[in-house]
């Protein structure tokens, strides 16, 4: 048992972090146009609004929910020191959770029942999908078995979390944890590990920027009028188009 | 994928395996008085689990091991001594401590006996702190925060009461808890915290002498009174909330998104179309 | 004043055939690749009809372009807000249905089916799923008014015309059509690049060339419903979009789009305009009626001084402003007011206009009395019980405009914003041209009437005859007045001549290394 949790909790997420670092950054800068999901909404539309709008709102909320507790745990004690407020944080996790089940659900069947997606689907896909299927019903089974997640997460993982990226393991709370708990941990990892290799990557280059960005963009080769003064000294600088 | 890709994994595979043993190599003292010292004293008499001085005279070492690493092995073993001990003891197992070496065990066992020559022996007396079972109960659920901001016990734990919130049901249901252990087992816990989740949650927010004496107050309250305490069935309110509102969201999405295109511009035209069979 | 160039194009659609060689011509080169089938940059429509992709002029159903609220242009379904919440599941995009399914045939099977009872066929198979399927659409399923009742019929341009007029429209003697290629619009302000999250799509600031960024784009998938023209297509393959890219390629080598390159009616014009990059926002806010005039407004007329220094001083290339000053786009669209952008009501400032057809136009039908016909005709030949007459006569002068067999609505939803005068000014300037040609070349019409014709559609004689000339003679140097593109700068885009300088030569780019 030593050995096994030693390896799922601190072997395994150390290996899944360094593989998604190197990995992601491999894949950014020398495979740049693999960098995205390959959306099939053009192939089949009318299955896919049940399926991809419940999921990915669904777990925007959630992940939006674990980075909280995990970024600020004294902020999510004290609003749950209020029974209703707990309440009230823990229904609307578990209605998002459950969202994004159904959402997964009606992926994997609209997947599963439309021939026109086969082309576009690769093992990885499935993959995918059934690690979001087991991490989805983990989490929803933990939700309820072993309620007030919110409060514990904040007082056990987040420590182990904090642990982890401070390069100072500590599994000693969380190996005593229900398997469910720890399995739920260790495919969140095999998730993170996998991002690099898999369609996960769109979950990285969410357009924010687009906020910011005049809507009209103009690229010119070089800048017109400093190409033609004298002034201007022959550089090395390779103008870039991205 | 390519071979890269392999070759990645290969090298960080290697160079993580190191980390499994690192460890750092506590000494005895140290890692009695993190570990042990929350049940078990030296020569100063039994808090929830019993003194143990001289214990290297009364058992082998090899036996200290086994059962350090896993308590309940050991009593499943069939092992008389060890499961008297469970009985006596208040069946409260003994946390496994699989993360210690043997070296390391040896290191606390001579520690032991160290101390359990030059200590005296006298008794600890309990706090002598009087609670206040309300104030416990608000402690409990959390509508009272600790001093040190520690969670509230019903983040983990649950007491069967009527018209407040269930309790976590992550750890052990706590209604019959001063049953099982005293009184004294209680605040001994939470003062020293042996079990690890709780370490790890009040180590750096300590709750104060006062506050414990509080709790315990309240949970002796709630042993003798459960009969009349119903519970209130708050995971199937979680459930059922979850459910109606995730009923609620999906007709929230499709009504947000109800103009959307449903179908291709030519749906009916090409319905109508013949089928080759 | 902000001066910059953009390549922009006329199309002349009496001269258009409805060939499809220009599609042809952009498939072979562009998109005949895994995940293009489906896509036609270029592609040729019959008007009436839906098009391609079905119902694409619908902005309720695409949500394509810009829309005026409070003053200000907002894109229609894309944007900011709306591109950023939508994201996961885009409301409005066309499927694949929408265009139609690719497919091929098994002609291996023809050859080696074994012997047997039954004459080996080659079954249709899907270009996406390799599966056999049942043929539902192709490019061009409409083509020539083909299955008008379920096409033609719900062209969205005739949603202002009354069901009395749409009767008459569809009476077998009285349809009449004509043909609409469509190419990317490269838009002044396009709706594609601002549609897009990821700033993958962009204009290019020498020639106006709207192009996606194939790494940049991550399928957001909002450039194909923000184009109100549907030019910027999905790859369902590669989950990248494409668009015309008005193949710059063969445009910095100074030849002209393989489309336009080679089209048969040589319908097609491409050249330089000078535009006032300051304006275009103002331009695209105008009124609905003033949209037209607003946008012949900021193009710049590149003989005034005034445009010449503000362009160099804005670094354009004397050859661009050469290139201008003889660019038939400026002549047609600006000079003569002959051209004008397909629906000018997206607000995307389109820079592919097109002159309106007259041919369904110019001519009535008529019933006439055909006894005094049938009578001479031989009683050996079919007798001619027809008595409709397709009369092209000019008698009446401007009468015709009025007795359109499309009325004229139809024609002002696609080329004005459903303003009728627009379309009946360039209609009388066409017509006057023709009058006063047929006055030169045969003569059966009085000077006067000539005179009169053309002093009512505002041209002098001069100016009819260039446009007969640029209109039927021209050379293929003055159909495509292509300025030289600095494709050193072009290159240097791609590959730093810097690295190769000083190199090993023979094209090896990496340096000699000899040990270790």
């Amino acid at each position: 048992m030593y050995y096994f949790d030693n390896f799922l909790l601190i072997v395994l997420p150390y290996m899944a972090l360094a593989v998604f670092l190197i990995g992601t950054i491999y894949r950014y800068t020398n495979r740049k146009f693999q960098f995205s999901s390959l959306s099939s909404q053009f192939l089949e539309g009318r299955k896919l609004f049940y399926g991809s709008i419940p999921f990915h709102w669904g777990i925007l909320f959630i992940f939006c929910g674990h980075l909280v507790a995990f970024s600020i745990p004294n902020a999510v004690l004290a609003w749950n020191s209020q029974p209703l407020r707990l309440m009230i944080l823990e229904v609307s996790a578990f209605v998002f959770g459950l969202s994004m089940l159904v959402g997964l659900i009606n992926l994997i069947i609209r997947r599963l029942t439309t021939p026109r997606l086969i082309p576009v689907t690769n093992k990885m896909d499935i993959v995918i999908y059934t690690l979001l299927l087991i991490q989805t019903i983990a989490g929803l089974w933990i939700a309820y078995n072993f309620r007030w997640g919110s409060s514990w997460f904040s007082t056990i993982l987040t420590p182990y979390l904090y642990s982890i990226f401070t390069l100072h393991p500590e599994i000693s709370a969380v190996s005593l944890l229900p398997w469910t708990v720890k399995l739920h941990i260790v495919v969140a990892f095999l998730i993170v590990g996998i991002i690099p290799f898999s369609r996960l990557v769109h979950l990285l280059v969410y357009p924010l920027d687009y906020l910011w960005r005049p809507y009209q963009q103009v690229r010119w080769y070089w800048d017109r009028k400093k190409v033609r003064s004298t002034k201007t000294p022959w550089s090395l600088h390779r103008p870039k188009n991205t | 994928m390519k071979t890269t890709h392999y070759f990645f994994i290969a090298i960080v595979i290697f160079l993580l395996f190191p980390l499994v043993s690192v460890f750092a190599q506590k000494n005895g003292e140290t890692i009695f008085k993190e570990t042990c010292a929350a049940c078990h004293s030296i020569g100063k008499g039994k808090l929830i689990g019993p003194d143990l001085a001289n214990i290297q005279d009364r058992l082998s070492e090899e036996w200290i091991i086994k059962f350090i690493k896993s308590s309940q092995t050991v009593i499943k073993s069939g092992d008389k001594y060890a499961d008297s001990l469970f009985k006596a003891y208040n069946q409260i197992p003994m946390p496994d401590q699989p993360n210690l070496t043997d070296e390391q065990i040896k290191g606390i066992i001579t520690y032991i006996g160290g101390e359990s020559s030059t200590s005296n022996t006298s008794t600890v007396s309990p706090a002598a702190l009087t609670g206040d079972s309300k104030r416990g109960r608000d402690l409990f659920v959390g509508s009272t925060r600790f001093a040190n901001q520690g969670a509230a016990c019903n983040s983990c734990h649950n007491v069967d009461m009527n018209g407040s919130i269930s309790g976590a049901a992550l750890a052990i249901d706590l209604t019959h808890t001063i049953t099982r252990l005293s009184a004294a087992g209680v605040g001994a816990v939470v003062s020293g915290l042996p079990f690890p989740q709780m370490k790890e949650t009040y180590n750096s927010k300590p709750v104060t002498p006062q506050e414990i004496a509080d709790i315990v107050a309240f949970l002796t309250l709630a042993d003798m009174q459960e009969a009349a305490l119903a519970t209130t069935p708050y995971g199937n309110y979680l459930l059922l909330g979850g459910l109606a509102g995730a009923i609620f969201l999906l007709a929230f999405y499709s009504l947000f998104w109800f103009n959307r295109k449903k179908g291709a511009v030519n749906f009916f035209i090409f319905k109508r179309q013949m089928k080759s069979v | 004043m902000d001066v910059r160039s953009q390549i922009a194009m006329v199309f002349h659609l009496d001269k258009c055939i409805g060939c499809h060689t220009c599609s042809i011509a952009c498939k072979n080169i562009w998109t005949d690749r895994k995940g293009a089938e489906y896509m036609w940059w270029n592609n040729v429509e019959t008007k009436p009809g839906t098009g391609y992709p079905s119902n694409w002029e619908d902005q309720e159903i695409y949500k394509g372009g810009w829309e005026k609220r409070n003053g200000k242009i907002h894109l229609k379904g894309a944007g900011k807000r709306r591109g950023l919440t939508n994201i996961f599941y885009n409301p409005n995009l066309p499927v694949i249905d929408d265009y139609y399914e690719p497919f091929t045939y098994k002609y291996l099977d023809l050859i080696e089916s074994p012997e047997g009872e039954d004459q080996p066929t080659a079954r249709p198979v899907s270009l996406i799923t390799g599966k056999p399927i049942d043929i539902k659409m192709g490019p061009n399923w409409d083509d020539d008014l083909g299955g008008s009742q379920d096409f033609a019929k719900n062209d969205p341009n005739m949603k202002n015309i009354s069901p009395e007029e749409q009767e008459v429209m569809f009476q077998l003697e009285k349809m009449a059509m004509f043909y609409l290629p469509r190419i990317c619009n490269h838009c002044l302000n396009p709706s594609c690049v601002a549609s897009c999250p990821s700033g993958a799509i962009y204009k290019r600031g020498e020639d106006g060339i709207v192009l996606i960024n194939q790494e940049v784009c991550r399928a957001w998938r909002m450039c194909i419903t923000a184009c109100p023209y549907k030019k910027s297509y999905y790859n369902w393959n590669t989950g990248k979009s494409e668009k015309c890219i008005l193949c710059y390629p063969r445009l910095e080598a100074g030849l002209a789009p393989a489309c336009m390159h080679s089209c048969v009616g040589r319908i097609r014009y491409l050249g330089v305009l000078l535009y006032d990059a300051s304006r275009i926002e103002e331009a695209a806010s105008a009124d609905e009626k003033d949209l037209i005039t607003s946008q012949l407004d900021i193009i710049l007329d590149p003989f005034d001084e005034e445009v010449i220094a503000a362009a160099k001083l804005n670094g354009i290339a004397d050859s661009t402003l050469h290139a201008a000053q003889l660019s038939p786009i400026y002549k047609f669209v600006k000079q003569w007011g002959l051209a004008l952008p397909l629906h000018p009501e997206f607000r995307t400032l389109p820079m592919l206009f097109y002159i309106p057809p007259l041919l369904p136009v110019m001519a009535t039908v008529k019933k006439v009395d055909n006894t005094e016909q049938q009578d001479k005709m031989n009683p050996a030949a079919k007798k001619w019980n027809d008595s409709w007459l397709y009369d092209t006569s000019t008698d009446e002068l401007w009468g015709t405009l009025d007795q359109i067999r499309f009325p004229l609505q139809y024609i002002a939803s696609l080329f004005s914003a459903g303003d009728e005068e627009i379309i009946k000014e360039t209609w009388k300037k066409l017509m006057a041209v023709r009058i006063h040609r047929r006055k030169v070349t045969v003569g059966d019409i009085s000077d006067e009437k000539a005179a009169k014709t053309l002093s009512d559609a505002g041209l002098t004689a001069e100016t009819a005859d260039a446009i007969y000339a640029l209109t039927s003679l021209p050379k293929f140097e003055e159909r495509f007045v292509i300025p030289a593109a600095h494709r050193e700068q072009a290159i240097e885009m791609m590959d730093f001549t810097g690295d190769t300088k000083g190199d090993t030569g023979f094209g090896i780019k990496k340096p000699v290394k000899r040990g270790i």
